[in-house]
């Protein structure tokens, strides 16, 4: 008689510790489930913004393309306004004072206003195109692409604006020479 | 009675004279300011410009007035044409400081 109750609530405890077991099983499950959905989500999410990136990329590229091609060609000015300006100085430098002319002084006053007006001009666009390029950094954090169009289109704005001025200098100084 | 009729024309005239002649001095020093500013500017201007002097005689005595026909000294075309130089300088330096886009601010 005691075997058997014995027998049975081995059995009893058996079956109880089977059923915690299973349960626990089903646990562990869902939460694997879960966690691989998580990172379905993430992936997912990883792609978009991968897409995003490369579909703004695409969208900008001219404008990128049109930003360095505008550096270069400012870079060739600067070398321009350089070689005018030892040209220029060197004229200045063969003018004898004596000989110069009531017309040749006011040339010469002309052109330094000229040139005077020309530095105001050029430094009043300077850290134009650093705080645009903040602008755009954010921007682009954000995937605010309308923003990103904006401000690159801002920044070849001024670098047109920029490659005026420097060439309106280099016909100023080109003018010195022939006074 | 006498004496009061006399004493206030001859105080009149008095104040009359005074008033006068304060205000050619100062007319003459007027024109003297006006006219002759390249007199300080340097005395190279006032030998090489063409000048017209005419004594005024004032109380103070005798004032040369020169009128300036514009003539630069040699030193003052020696300073347009280091002037002109030195805008050119600083212009190249403000070209070649203003900043631009960088590769890394290009790069997407």
């Amino acid at each position: 008689m005691i075997k058997k109750v014995a027998t049975s609530l081995l059995i009893m405890i058996f079956l109880l510790g089977m059923g915690t077991l299973a349960y626990a099983g089903t646990d562990t499950g869902n939460t694997a489930t879960n966690k691989a959905a998580a990172l379905e989500q993430k992936k997912e999410a990883l792609q978009q913004k991968i897409q995003n990136r490369q579909t703004l990329k695409a969208d900008i590229q001219p404008l990128l393309d049109q930003i360095k091609a505008n550096r270069a060609k400012i870079l060739q000015l600067r070398a321009e306004a350089a070689e005018a300006r030892t040209a220029a100085t060197q004229h200045i430098k063969d003018l004898k004072a004596d000989n110069l002319t009531d017309a040749q002084i006011a040339a010469l006053k002309q052109a330094k206003e000229s040139l005077k007006q020309a530095r105001t001009d050029l430094s009043d666009t300077k850290g134009e195109i650093k705080n645009e390029m903040v602008i755009m950094k954010a921007a682009r954090k954000e995937q605010n692409e309308d923003q990103v169009k904006t401000s690159l289109n801002k920044i070849i704005a001024i670098q047109q604006n920029r490659m005026e001025l420097i060439q309106n200098c280099i016909d100023d100084m080109k003018q010195i020479q022939a006074i | 009675m006498k004496k009061r009729s006399f004493i206030v024309p001859v105080l009149l005239m008095l104040v009359f004279i005074t008033g006068c002649s304060g205000d050619n001095t100062n007319q003459s020093a007027k024109t003297a300011n006006s006219d002759t500013s390249s007199i300080t500017a340097s005395k190279d201007s006032a030998k090489t410009a063409a000048t017209n002097t005419k004594a005024s005689n004032s109380q103070q005595g005798a004032e040369v007035i020169v009128k300036s026909t514009g003539k630069l000294s040699s030193k003052e075309k020696q300073a347009v044409l280091n002037d002109v130089s030195q805008e050119l300088d600083t212009l190249v330096q403000t070209i070649n400081t203003m900043e631009d886009a960088s590769d890394e601010d290009l790069n997407f």
